[in-house]
């Protein structure tokens, strides 16, 4: 039996946390997908233990090394691919169940996350500002300006209801995109924070 | 001179470039150092990848070709080596005085 979930997280040890939770509960985590969706299957074996890692720039010799040692240690991968630097493994515990065991390493995991975050906050908001720039800012914030039509609000009857509906789905086009990406900026700095918060534990 | 960021060595990197004196793919130095520890150091697959890509980077390891195509084989430097001499310089130094060197009150 399958169970699908769709959770958005803002922090790496929490979605750890919540994955290892459904695996205390008899559901293991058989597929992720980077928009959110989470697929578990049930198991018996409560014995087993997820943890996540984060690495960039893994080009293709690089990655099969690093699979190839970290399936040494007894991780299993649940993703083969990774578009966003995050690798996902699953082992049966054996009370070595950690990636990290030393405070300079952990401390380099959340530097990672730290560049992650913050390389895709300020993506984000270059996408902001291009989509900003594109058409002027006042449709940005009122959607009645999205609608180019000229005199359209004047419109009555079915000639305002033909026109406003044809031009709906541009008008979405042109209003949603920096709202998006404005989200995206605002989510990738947090996350930020967070991962700079997350650090201290490791630092005197 | 300025410090090298890797100095001194954390106990992770010291058993590294000790266990690589020998050449040895991840896996077998996680065992040989548990090993020469005694049992008390056991390092985990995302310490052990970040350490070589570290040491690898500062050139204190290198690969070795072998017949294994999936496991990299690594071993310490002649730069390694060296680096192992000054520390060991070093941690005497510490040890001497533990054991009461230069009229210090012994530990």
């Amino acid at each position: 039996m399958d169970l699908k979930k769709f959770k958005i997280f803002f922090d790496i040890d929490k979605e750890e946390q919540w994955l290892n939770d459904m695996l205390s509960k008899g559901w293991v985590c058989t597929k992720i997908n980077s928009a959110g969706f989470y697929t578990f299957k049930n198991t018996a074996d409560l014995e087993q233990v997820i943890r996540i890692d984060c690495q960039q720039d893994l080009r293709k010799e690089k990655r099969s090394n690093y699979k190839q040692l970290y399936e040494d240690f007894g991780w299993q991968a649940l993703k083969e691919t990774s578009y966003d630097g995050t690798f996902y493994w699953l082992k049966r515990k054996d009370g070595n169940d950690q990636l990290f065991s030393d405070n300079d390493s952990q401390i380099a995991k959340y530097k990672r996350l730290m560049k992650h975050s913050s390389n895709w906050a300020i993506l984000s908001f270059i996408w902001f500002m291009i989509f900003y720039n594109n058409d002027n800012f006042s449709n940005f914030l009122h959607i009645k300006d999205a609608y180019f039509t000229p005199g359209l609000w004047d419109k009555e009857g079915f000639a305002f209801l033909f026109a406003f509906l044809f031009e709906t789905p541009f008008a979405l086009m042109r209003f949603i995109p920096p709202w998006l990406f404005l989200a995206a900026f605002a989510m990738y700095l947090v996350m930020y924070f967070r991962y700079r918060k997350s650090i201290q534990q490791f630092i005197q | 001179m300025k410090k090298h960021k890797l100095l001194p060595l954390s106990e992770t990197m010291h058993y590294i470039l000790l266990a690589l004196r020998e050449p040895l793919h991840g896996y077998a130095m996680m065992q040989k150092i548990e090993e020469m520890s005694a049992g008390s150091v056991r390092i985990a697959a995302g310490t052990m990848y970040g350490a070589i890509e570290n040491l690898l980077k500062y050139h204190w390891i290198s690969p070795v070709e072998t017949q294994d195509t999936r496991r990299k084989v690594y071993q310490t430097t002649a730069e390694g080596l060296e680096i192992l001499a000054t520390e060991q310089q070093r941690l005497q130094r510490i040890l001497s005085l533990y054991e009461g060197a230069d009229g210090f009150e012994k530990v």
